[in-house]
């Protein structure tokens, strides 16, 4: 079933044979794309048992939105050069018991981008917005899928991939990656915001046909071993170097990530070591009120105190604009579950690594792998995470400045039961009333 | 209420209009009678090609050989 771009005749190539639709394409007719002809003499041949290849051409390449399904031409070779209007590629199939070992030589689906972000003259695939390349066992490399920065869909569950690039802020919702991944690199991928605790099952057989489930029910970020992590998985190693993730809209779920490859992480040296780049997190209910909202009759708000603590909002209405240019009041989101994160044992984690690695040997977690042995740097984690610690030990304040402040400058951390501190706070306020925090310093109350 | 009176706009300017109506229309034509870049020669051949597998029942999980012999897979 082949869909042109626009009303025409579609004419393949099989094995140098030319078969032409009898008419041209009409979206009415043939919502699904056009049926290419196949002649009886090429599926007798086909059938004898004596074939074991079959070569397809497409005239007119270029204006060819979709191939259809190809998963039960069993691919072990392709090539898409300037098929610059497809909408999907689907090479893989959902279907049980499906699978393709075939040697994938080459696969290339000309969705890469040059060295410097340009994509290669002819390959730009823009439109493209869904791949498929289920129980394709064969597909053990890396793919560059940077050109199409519409991309919703990208799914490679039981193949071998190594990794896959997407394009910064594609509109990914539905990403299943296998265990073989080695880098998880997501950079401002805004629709993905949920995170699939179980292998998601697409589609079932149903008196032989393949029905689909509905998108919702497999929607969201897979990582066969990371996503369905359980406590028995724990220390058995992982394959995974790098994890960065950038501005992404899954709340919690970068953050089970995170934990689930550090409980999974086996092994030493340099080839276990685990690069972590995690900008802009949010892991927190607690969202902070813009300024300039409104004060709403029926909201609860809290206030956020100069401990790190949030304390139910009671200031009177004419500090709320004040008090929302600051960035100090909050609303609470139920739906994310704060017991996620109770204590810091994560981040206590990679301080010691940091700290307790001898100068002439490499610390474990880092944010580059490539750094040398006088190089030990501590992840890059920044944005907002919230220990909910109401019924465990309480932190030491001075600690959020003196220690996990030095280790991970750009990440605000709030929690539920502080042990306060001494506090001198430097702020500049400007004109407009906005303070200015210029520093903070805390002193512990042992101290004296 | 919806109203079309304004449709017009969506569609750019005349000239634009006329270009893509024949641009289009000769594309329409050359998907017929396989000219321009839908001609055979490696013009039009280069874009999309692939090679499937047949009859591999140990690699793939084809089992419809005509042999009736179901594969291993």
């Amino acid at each position: 079933m082949v869909t042109p771009y626009l009303n025409f005749y579609v004419t393949t190539f099989v094995d140098e044979n030319t078969f032409q639709t009898d008419e041209a394409y009409s979206e009415a007719k043939y919502p699904d794309g056009i049926p290419t002809p196949v002649s009886s003499s090429v599926l007798t041949g086909y059938k004898s048992g004596n074939v074991d290849q079959q070569l397809n051409y497409f005239a007119g390449s270029q204006y060819i939105s979709s191939l259809g399904d190809l998963s039960l031409k069993y691919l072990n070779e392709i090539h898409f050069p300037n098929a610059s209007r497809l909408l999907d590629i689907t090479l893989g199939s959902d279907a049980p018991e499906y699978f393709n070992a075939e040697t994938l030589n080459p696969l290339e689906l000309y969705t890469e981008v040059n060295v410097d972000g340009t994509v290669k003259p002819g390959h730009e695939k823009s439109l493209l917005q869904k791949i498929n390349l289920n129980h394709m066992r064969g597909l053990n490399t890396y793919l560059d899928v940077r050109s199409p920065h519409k991309l919703e869909e990208f799914r490679a569950l039981d193949t071998s991939l190594r990794y896959a690039l997407f394009a910064d802020g594609a509109p990914l919702n539905t990403v299943h990656l296998p265990a073989t991944v080695t880098r998880l690199v997501f950079t401002q991928n805004k629709e993905l915001t949920k995170l699939l605790t179980s292998e998601p099952v697409v589609a079932d057989m149903v008196d032989g046909t393949l029905v689909y489930r509905p998108h919702e029910s497999y929607e969201g970020l897979f990582v066969d071993g990371v996503t369905n992590y359980t406590d028995a998985m724990a220390g058995t190693g992982s394959l995974i170097t790098e994890l960065s993730f950038e501005g992404d809209a899954l709340g919690y779920g970068s953050y089970t990530i995170l934990k689930n490859v550090v409980a999974r992480k086996n092994g030493t040296g340099r080839e276990n070591r685990l690069s972590i780049r995690m900008a802009d997190v949010n892991w927190t209910p607690y969202v902070q009120v813009e300024y300039g909202e409104s004060k709403l009759s029926g909201e609860t708000y809290y206030y956020l105190t100069d401990h790190s603590t949030y304390e139910p909002y009671n200031h009177a209405d004419e500090y709320w604009y004040e008090d929302t240019l600051n960035g100090k009041v909050y609303t609470y989101d139920s739906s994310m579950d704060e017991s996620t994160i109770t204590d810091l044992s994560l981040f206590q984690l990679f301080y010691d690594d940091k700290n307790n690695t001898p100068s002439n040997e490499i610390n474990q977690y880092t944010n580059n792998i490539e750094s040398m042995l006088n190089q030990q740097t501590y992840p890059t984690i920044s944005g907002e995470v919230y220990i909910s610690n109401a019924n465990g030990a309480a932190i030491k304040e001075s600690d959020l400045t003196d220690k996990y402040g030095v280790a991970f400058p750009n990440l605000k951390i709030r929690v539920a039961n502080v042990d306060p501190a001494y506090i001198a706070k430097f702020v500049q306020v400007l004109p407009s009333g906005k303070e200015d925090e210029i520093d903070i310093i805390r002193y512990p109350h042992e101290a004296g | 209420m919806v109203t079309a009176n304004y449709l017009y706009a969506c569609q750019g300017d005349r000239i634009l209009s006329r270009e893509l109506l024949i641009e289009n229309r000769l594309l329409y034509m050359d998907s017929k009678w396989l000219g321009g870049t839908f001609m055979i020669t490696s013009g039009g051949m280069a874009g999309i090609n692939f090679r499937g597998t047949a009859n591999k029942p140990t690699t793939t999980s084809d089992k419809y050989l005509d042999s009736q012999t179901l594969g291993a897979g």
